[in-house]
């Protein structure tokens, strides 16, 4: 529980440890992609043993059908590359992605470290940050100049993170993290990262 | 700005596409949603069916770390994944007493003896986790016919596998128009029959039979009168 705390405010990146020398995770962890060599998975460049967490998280967007999307909210973020709270959302060039932290990291440039004069934005890469000389903030190497975006991409990675630190107890659990699902084999129902009186979710 | 941003995404679509070549990328999950639910009076004949909303055609991936949930029972959903494209394709959950009543669809997956009934037609939450949460109440028809559509109507029961077969059943009638029970249909059934399809059935009515599920009160009737008169 204090883990999860910390994970909460610091932005502190946690996980399997990458194994640098390995060409594949070098390539994973900048395109939000799965080594299978070393069985890591990478996403906004954080790296995660759950097969199923990293596919949940899902970092690429999806192209689906526009005129089936019949979400009102949805419809108008559509051709403003908006979000939508809702159905959890985000809209980028017409294609879906399903949180807000991978809707965020979608729509920015990658930056490899030796892209980076400032040191601050090098060292803020390794987890994220935000540098106020450059203006710019990084979710791993993804950088992102709209601050606003940033503090909603990091409040995702902050979530993204107890996902992961919950995947090794309940993969289960990690994926209601994400969603602010129930967790139906642990019986916890999770609200931004955090277990939370059941509540039985959309309702009809 | 925007000519960077879409040379970063070929890059990363080569990548990606290279890389599928080593098994790094596998099918997404997240556009499956609870469609319509169906259960006898019992409750050991019901079916869910999810259904692919919104065109994605490769949400291959739903077993393996997802779950059909209802308030009392969990079902994890077996491998393999699935075989795309997944564009608007139905997956069919359904009871043991589902799966072996002749003429159904074949359900694509079969929910365990020991959890029957899956939900309560009384009102529950049927979910597709993490991914899609349906919480009813007591809305879903016991009458052996009509099944709960997501836009809470109901109506005649539409299961659909992922191979597209679709069947209705009336799974509350042994013999259809045969509405007073005896065993034929004949004349005695005919007022019963007008009865129950004007909306006022009398007690004894076996209002279920009256149900050809054919869409229009004049084909319902050209079919009632066929049976009569077979």
């Amino acid at each position: 529980m204090l883990g999860l705390i910390g994970c909460v405010g610091g932005c502190e990146p946690s996980g399997a440890p990458v194994d640098s020398a390995c060409a594949s995770c070098r390539s994973a962890r900048l395109g939000n992609l799965w080594c299978e060599k070393c069985g890591i998975g990478y996403v906004a460049s954080t790296p995660m043993r759950s097969r199923a967490l990293f596919e949940a998280l899902d970092a690429h967007g999806h192209s689906l059908v526009l005129d089936a999307i019949r979400c009102d909210t949805c419809r108008a973020a559509i051709p403003v590359d908006g979000y939508c709270r809702a159905c959890r959302i985000g809209w980028f060039e017409g294609q879906a992605y399903f949180s807000r932290l991978t809707h965020v990291i979608g729509k920015v440039q990658v930056l490899k470290d030796d892209a980076m004069a400032c040191e601050v934005c090098v060292q803020n890469a390794r987890k994220c940050g935000w540098c106020a000389s450059c203006q710019r903030g990084m979710i791993g190497n993804f950088a992102i100049h709209d601050r606003k975006e940033f503090d909603a991409g990091r409040r995702g990675y902050d979530i993204m993170l107890i996902a992961i630190e919950a995947s090794g107890r309940c993969e289960t659990c990690a994926l209601a993290i994400i969603t602010d699902t129930p967790c139906p084999v642990c019986r916890i129902t999770y609200k931004d990262g955090r277990p939370v009186p059941a509540d039985t979710g959309k309702r009809s | 700005m925007r000519g960077i941003k879409r040379w970063r995404r070929i890059v990363l679509a080569s990548v990606a596409l290279s890389l599928t070549s080593w098994g790094v990328v596998r099918g997404a999950s997240h556009t499956w949603d609870v469609s319509e639910v169906f259960s006898n009076a019992d409750g050991t004949i019901q079916f869910i069916e999810l259904k692919e909303c919104c065109g994605g055609v490769g949400e291959t991936g739903v077993c393996c770390s997802h779950n059909i949930t209802s308030t009392t029972n969990t079902y994890p959903i077996p491998a393999p994944n699935l075989t795309g494209p997944t564009s608007f394709k139905n997956l069919l959950f359904a009871t043991p007493a589902f799966a072996a009543t002749p003429g159904v669809p074949t359900p694509d997956y079969v929910f365990p003896a020991g959890s029957v009934p899956f939900f309560s037609a009384g009102g529950d939450t049927i979910g597709y986790t993490p991914y899609d949460l349906w919480t009813f109440g007591a809305l879903v028809p016991t009458d052996g016919v009509n099944s709960l559509n997501r836009n809470l109507t109901t109506g005649c029961n539409t299961p659909m596998n992922y191979a597209g077969q679709t069947a209705t059943i009336n799974f509350g009638c042994g013999t259809l128009g045969d509405v007073d029970g005896s065993g034929t249909v004949d004349g005695g059934d005919i007022a019963g029959f007008i009865r129950t399809i004007t909306g006022n059935p009398e007690l004894g009515d076996q209002e279920a039979c009256a149900e050809y599920c054919l869409g229009s009160v004049a084909d319902t009737v050209d079919a009632f009168v066929a049976d009569v008169l077979n």
